[in-house]
């Protein structure tokens, strides 16, 4: 029996397995070591572009896309292409974040945000229209239109204007025309302009007034006014009276003719308040809902991690009696929330948005060292949630993850990003069995039970489109994960995650969320707090144009609540003001990338935002790095394994999952257990193509291809747009090939012979010979067609060439479709298995030669029948070197946080040894200090063998020397020392920050600019830090990795901020500051208080302003004759007129124009 | 007794029939009657060469129509660059970025006088091909002189207001008729779909966002709508209810990819 276990084929099965598991992941230090050469503040080839070859203006591309004038910096480094504000002469329209070179005969200023008075949008009433626009906007309009503006400073927001506008002085106008008396109800304005005479208005009187003695005859008919909502009586002669029936388009109606069985039928008349609410289905129920609502749609469950695969969030609304949608972004890159709010007559309001989902934050989260902030940060972003696995008590873990997991693109280098977010999801559990006399002992008997696939996979699965899971079609796919040495998931599992794509009416919405953590000032009223001589002034409602919550406007009206009174509180608007939040959400977003991706790297500091926003990251960083002396294109592949140290004892997995076959459960008493996620795979083929866009979701490339893997949608862009099954023509499954142009130096690909059953030898360059032991050798394979074509194909790969594609593993560990596909090999030489297995001389020998079967599968699903081989030879010479440290973590001379005195450390061995360290540079021996090292083979990790230590007495001295022995026959010890050294750091110093601590700013404009700037010095390198600061209860990070970090605040309030300021560098040390500062916010215009006559005409303003007069009521105030005097008093010669005066502030703010009429 | 009974149902249907003979008669002159003398009397514009204003005025019209139509359709350009292709259309960006988690950059923070401008090169060539084709008319019948052409467009709320300046000399009939300035004013409401698209940029440029629902509320004369397609660029719309014209414009701005 004994023999049959250990004869020839199965040591060399052994090998063969051991060698395979090894090399299927990247080292990380050849990969970190090349990454770090990145730059991480620019991306080679980018510039600005003044006209890219697409014909958009100012964009940061590469240079091959650009047509006119590129260079090589920023765009906000350049003058023509730097964003400010322009402003139109011809309009008086501002245009926000434009570039100097489109401004043409406009005037451009630097504040893109045009936080200035020019841009401000005043309430200006022409007749009964109410403009909410700029000042110089309004004197063109009024212009054109020929009739004066008046314009009203206090008010603040458009709706009031509006508001305002219908309250204009009406009345009727009676005239002769023809010798006719007529009548006409209109504007004193309008009647003066028609009669000439001021005395044909009567103010607040109808013409039917039978004081009038007109000819009109008072409630002849009903009707519509234009522009309002309410059914009107009309007198005899055609105008308008009073209101017959109140409509209101927020409670639901507007004036227009009666339709039988949909409107309330009037008493009088043709005309009612037509109903403006929508029917509509909800989850396939009927419902109605009200004017201006709007709601959340959703396909199948959302959130706790189970959107599924394809869905998107859409939002639905009812205006005017027609129910819209409002598709979220795909890829769940938005949510969409919903916030259902009992208003004042008792009923349910719902209002919903589409935000940004932000959680790219969750997976950055989980790179912080204090787990206890990880824990809070995780719990604070309501797009997160602490995933808690737990499956034995020694196998248990959190996780922060995304609440609503986002879509991925598979195709081309998009695919790395879902192997790197999914990868996450991989883990191993290590079963122990110990055996004494007596009793039997289990460590993590659970890892083998068909419950660790299924919270692993419930894991997976709420990263992304990962593992096994569903689409929203319901079509259930088990290909996004891998699991050794574990009973996979049962189908009954599986057919019930079908439940998930179905629409679920009891859906709670997504979670709006608590603006506060979203840390960026966006809308936020109360901010500041209110000085108390500002009273009386009030807060004010959403500025901007068309943006005022509804809900609070509904509640105005059934309250009978003017505009002007509201003082709403943020919990109104949550749900409103959410998706200005979006842009602050998306530079978090880009910066939480940078921060993640840069940890898992190694890398000092995190990627800048010009390298993620270029193109993403990942594809930056593959475009920029080289790796073994070979450029990174088309080795994508390798970047997800670089970074998984999770999948360390997948190796050991690997092998008892081999050895357990052979030799059975009860010899073995450690089995490592290993859950690989990966992304999901739609199904094969293409037969559900069709049923994209069917429901009210528009089809889209995302939602296409999760129907089918030959899914695709053609047409892009015009009225034709569908999703068909296209598969490739050839239907034949993939021919492999080595892929050649890919393989280390020094190696090559040998003895090729094509066909189905083909193979190569991966050789010796020098000698053809076998390759060297512990080596890195890079290499791959790449289908193809039938006809030598290109052929993506998903592949995977086995030691025994009978083994079923299914049963196989990913070959570079990646689940994509790709037509090049790499791996690299690293083999122990064979005496190595001596030592652990207790072979013959005979079966070491042997064990040199290395064989492994490959195949593929093609889109349409068509497998290899018969593998395809691949050989290689290790040498079989006796192990005389020693071994070699390769990577440290911390890395050597890096910094450490100023006064530390204990660090831990990670050394990584190129093959299992023992290593010691001291003080002084002595023999192995004589060292005094020993680390714990791994030293059984299938414990290496993708970084060589772990070894790890705590240095300690740090403060006085940094420097250590470390030498390894390897556990070979001849116990190879490193002749040199490796030399490990911190660096020490100073504390890190806050110099200066600004605005200064009690100092005031004040502004014209609401809201102002706020710029917070920070210099730091000392620490690690000059007070280069990372900086954040936070304030009453808000807080966000400066973009700068440098010793001066600036921070624009374009949506500054009144009122008092204390804001702490928070700077860390790269070895740890922080600092701490904070400063307490108003914000005084002055935009009303000078008022004159005093006129009075001496030596000329005299005005006293209550501020300090400049004046001026104009004796034509037309004449603009820059047209005006300046008064003398500045300060407070003002003085005009003298004349026998009628006087216009206005005054201006130094702010800009103009005060209403005075009439003044003098006499002799 | 049986014949007088026929005799008088005979009757009674000739009489009916007599009835309804006169009742529809009645109708007919009534409906005479009120569609013909009552009706409000229509003013037709005589559109032939014999109205030289007349005829430019309709040619300008139709040739402005067909502009607006286009501008309207494409997000402002008669050739779009810059655009994306939607349903068929290339729609221009008013606002633009390539890259991931940034805002957009403005393209035309001068929208209206773009249009202006876009309008203005259109209508000159058309313009004078009204002229040319009025003055072929004429040339049957007159002697027509025809000087130099020049014209200002201008978009106002709720207008396009062409002035045309072109001395016209008609001679023929014995009598000369002399004609110069053609101010034309097309009701139109580009200028004011125009300037909310500005402000659409102008908050898509700040917040990465704009609420649709919230303005149509509080500007109910205005539908909107607003789709994000499956690559990230938002495709609005803007209508006017009463009128019908719809403008459409793209923006792509605070880009997110499908991963990292």
């Amino acid at each position: 029996m004994k023999r049959k276990y250990f004869n020839k084929k199965a040591s060399t099965s052994y090998l063969e397995i051991l060698i395979l598991v090894i090399s299927t992941f990247a080292i990380a230090y050849i990969i970190g070591s090349a990454i770090q050469d990145v730059d991480a503040t620019a991306v080679p080839g980018y510039g600005c572009c003044e006209e890219t070859i697409n014909g958009n203006s100012c964009q940061y591309v590469p240079q091959s896309e650009c047509n006119l004038n590129f260079v090589p910096t920023e765009c906000s480094e350049t003058s023509y292409c730097k964003k400010g504000c322009c402003i139109s002469k011809e309009t008086g329209f501002c245009g926000k974040n434009s570039a100097e070179r489109d401004c043409g005969d406009g005037i451009w200023k630097d504040d893109l945000n045009c936080n200035y008075q020019e841009c401000r949008n005043i309430c200006c009433i022409i007749g009964e229209q109410g403009l909410w626009t700029t000042e110089k906007n309004c004197e063109i309009e009024s212009l054109a239109k020929g009739k004066t503006a008046n314009i009203n400073r206090n008010v603040k927001t458009d709706i009031e204007c509006t508001y305002l506008a219908g309250k204009t002085d009406k009345g009727a106008c009676v005239f002769y025309s023809d010798d006719v008396k007529k009548c006409v109800y209109t504007t004193r304005e309008e009647c003066y302009s028609k009669t000439k005479n001021l005395n044909a208005f009567y103010k607040n009187n109808y013409c039917s007034n039978t004081e009038l003695n007109t000819t009109c005859k008072a409630r002849n008919n009903t009707g519509c006014v234009e522009e309002k909502e309410s059914v009107y009586w009309f007198d005899s002669c055609g105008n308008p009276e009073v209101a017959y029936q109140n409509c209101s388009v927020l409670l639901g109606s507007i004036c227009g003719k009666y339709r039988e069985g949909l409107d309330k039928k009037p008493l009088t008349g043709e005309y009612a308040c037509r109903d403006l609410s929508c029917k509509v289905k909800i989850n396939g129920e009927d419902a109605i809902k009200r004017n201006g609502e709007s709601w959340c749609e959703y396909d199948g469950t959302i959130g706790d991690g189970k959107d599924v695969v394809g869905s998107r969030h859409i939002k639905h609304m009812c205006f005017m009696g027609e129910e819209k949608i409002e598709p979220c972004r795909d890829y769940r890159n938005d949510i969409c929330v919903q916030q259902d709010t009992e208003i004042s007559d008792g009923s349910i309001f719902s209002e919903s948005a589409c935000r940004v989902n932000n959680w790219r934050s969750c997976f950055e989260y989980n790179t912080l060292e204090d787990k206890s902030e990880r824990t809070e940060k995780c719990q604070k972003n309501p797009d997160c949630f602490i995933k808690k696995v737990d499956v034995d008590e020694y196998f248990k873990f959190d996780f922060c993850v995304p609440k609503y997991p986002p879509g991925f693109d598979l195709r081309g280098n998009s695919g790395l990003d879902a192997q790197l977010v999914c990868g996450f999801g991989s883990a191993s559990c290590t079963y122990k069995r110990q055996k004494t006399l007596f009793s039997k002992e289990e460590a993590n008997a659970n890892c083998l039970s068909p419950e660790f696939a299924e919270k692993m996979n419930d894991f997976c699965v709420s990263l992304g489109d990962c593992g096994a899971y569903v689409n929203y079609n319901g079509d259930v796919n088990d290909e996004g994960y891998k699991i050794i040495n574990s009973p996979k998931l049962s189908n009954t599992h599986l057919v019930d995650l079908e439940k998930y794509s179905l629409k679920n009416p009891n859906q709670n919405p997504a979670e709006v969320g608590d603006l506060n953590f979203t840390g960026v000032l966006g809308k936020p009223e109360n901010l500041g707090q209110v000085p108390e001589e500002e009273d009386g002034l009030g807060k004010f409602i959403e500025k901007k144009t068309g943006q005022v919550g509804v809900i609070t406007l509904v509640n105005m009206l059934l309250t009978g609540e003017t505009a002007s009174m509201l003082v709403p509180s943020i919990s109104e608007f949550a749900v409103s003001l959410a998706p200005f939040l979006n842009a602050a959400t998306t530079m978090l977003a880009g910066a939480s990338v940078g921060v993640t991706i840069a940890k898992l790297m190694g890398l000092k500091d995190p990627l800048s935002i010009s390298l993620i926003s270029s193109s993403g990251a990942l594809s930056a960083i593959l475009a920029s790095t080289s790796l073994g002396g070979l450029s990174f294109a088309g080795w994508g592949a390798f970047l997800f394994s670089a970074l998984y140290p999770l999948l360390i004892a997948a190796i050991a997995s690997y092998i008892v999952a081999q050895i357990l076959k052979w030799l059975g459960v009860g010899k073995v008493t450690t089995i490592v257990v290993e859950f690989k996620c990966m992304p999901w795979q739609p199904p094969n083929g293409g037969e559900n193509c069709g049923a994209c866009g069917k429901d009210e979701v528009p089809c889209t490339d995302y939602r296409c291809r999760t129907l089918g893997k030959t899914c695709e949608l053609i047409n892009k862009g015009t009225e034709n747009e569908v999703c068909v099954n296209n598969p490739p023509k050839d239907i034949t499954s993939p021919n492999i090939k080595p892929l050649y142009g890919i393989i280390s130096n020094g190696y090559e690909y040998y003895n090729e012979i094509e066909g189905k059953d083909g193979s190569f030898e991966i050789v010796n360059s020098a000698d053809q010979g076998c390759v060297d032991s512990y080596k890195n050798i890079v290499f791959g394979i790449k289908t193809l067609d039938s006809e030598g074509k290109d052929k993506p194909a998903i592949c995977k790969f086995g030691t025994d060439p009978t083994q079923d594609y299914d049963d196989m593993d990913f070959f570079g560990g990646m689940n994509l479709n790709l037509v090049n596909h790499t791996m690299i090999l690293n083999i122990p030489p064979p005496e190595a298995f001596a030592n652990q297995y207790n072979l013959s001389d005979e079966q070491i020998r042997e064990l040199g030669e290395v064989k492994f079967y490959v195949k593929c599968q093609s889109l349409s699903g068509q497998r290899n029948l018969v593998p395809y081989t691949i050989k290689t030879c290790v040498k079989p010479e006796e192990d005389l070197t020693a071994p070699i440290i390769t990577k440290t973590v911390p890395e050597n001379n890096a910094f450490v946080k100023n006064n530390l005195d204990e660090k831990s450390l990670s050394l990584f061995v190129n093959e299992p040894s023992n290593c010691k360290f001291s003080r002084e540079d002595k023999s192995y021996d004589e060292m005094e200090n020993t680390a714990e090292c791994s030293t059984l083979l299938e414990q290496g990790s993708i970084n060589g063998w772990e070894c790890r230590t705590n240095l300690t007495g740090l403060i006085n001295n940094k420097k250590f020397y470390f030498k390894c022995k390897d556990i070979s026959k001849n116990n190879n010890v490193m002749a040199e020392s490796f030399v490990y050294e911190l660096s020490s750091t100073s504390n890190l110093v806050i110099n200066s920050v600004t605005p200064a601590d009690n100092s005031v700013i004040n502004s014209g404009v609401e809201p102002a600019n706020l710029n917070l700037r920070v210099i730091t010095s000392g620490g690690a390198e000059d007070g280069k830090s990372i900086c954040s600061w936070k304030g009453n209860g808000y807080s966000d990070r400066f973009i700068e990795n440098s010793n001066e970090h600036s921070y624009n605040l374009n949506s500054a309030t009144r009122g008092s901020y204390n804001v702490s300021f928070i700077c860390e560098d790269v070895a740890g040390n922080k600092v701490e500051t904070s400063s307490s500062f108003k914000i005084y916010i002055d935009i009303l215009g000078p008022k004159i208080i005093k006129v009075f006559s001496k030596n000329g005409l005299n005005v006293i303003t209550n501020e300090k302003a400049e004046c001026r007069y104009t004796f034509n009521e037309k004449t603009v105030f820059e047209n005006s004759t300046l008064m003398s005097g500045y300060d407070l008093e003002h003085t005009a010669n003298w004349q026998s007129n009628t006087y216009y005066v206005q005054c201006k502030d130094s702010y800009g703010n103009k005060g209403d124009r005075v009439e003044i009429r003098t006499y002799n | 007794m049986a014949f007088e009974i026929l005799t008088n149902k005979r009757k009674n249907k000739k009489g009916q029939i007599t009835i309804f003979i006169i009742l529809a008669l009645i109708i007919v002159v009534s409906a005479f009657i009120i569609y013909f003398v009552f009706r409000k009397p229509v003013t037709t514009e005589v559109v032939t060469e014999e109205n030289p204003y007349g005829y430019i005025r309709a040619c300008t019209f139709d040739a402005l129509k067909n502009a607006v139509n286009i501008l309207d359709e494409q997000g402002g350009d008669i050739y779009p660059k810059g655009s994306v292709r939607y349903l068929g259309k290339n729609i221009t960006y008013l606002c633009y970025t390539s890259n991931f988690y940034s805002p957009c950059a403005n393209q035309r923070p001068l929208l209206v006088e773009h249009i202006q401008k876009q309008l203005s090169d259109y209508m000159a060539s058309e313009l004078s091909k009204c002229f040319n084709s009025l003055k072929s008319k004429l040339e049957n019948k007159y002697s027509v002189e025809m000087g130099e052409m020049s014209s200002n467009l201008k978009l106002k709320s709720g207008e396009i207001d062409v002035e045309i300046k072109r001395k016209l000399l008609i001679r023929g009939d014995g009598k000369n008729q002399e004609y110069e300035n053609f101010n034309i004013v097309f009701e139109n409401q580009i200028y004011d779909l125009t300037k909310i698209a500005m402000e659409i940029a102008n908050q898509e440029s700040e917040f990465c966002s704009f609420d649709i629902l919230g303005f149509m509320i509080t500007y109910p004369k205005y539908s909107l709508n607003k789709f994000i397609t499956g690559d990230s660029d938002t495709i609005y719309s803007i209508k006017d209810r009463k009128t019908n014209q719809e403008f459409k414009f793209a923006i792509r701005s605070c880009v997110l990819p499908a991963g990292f």
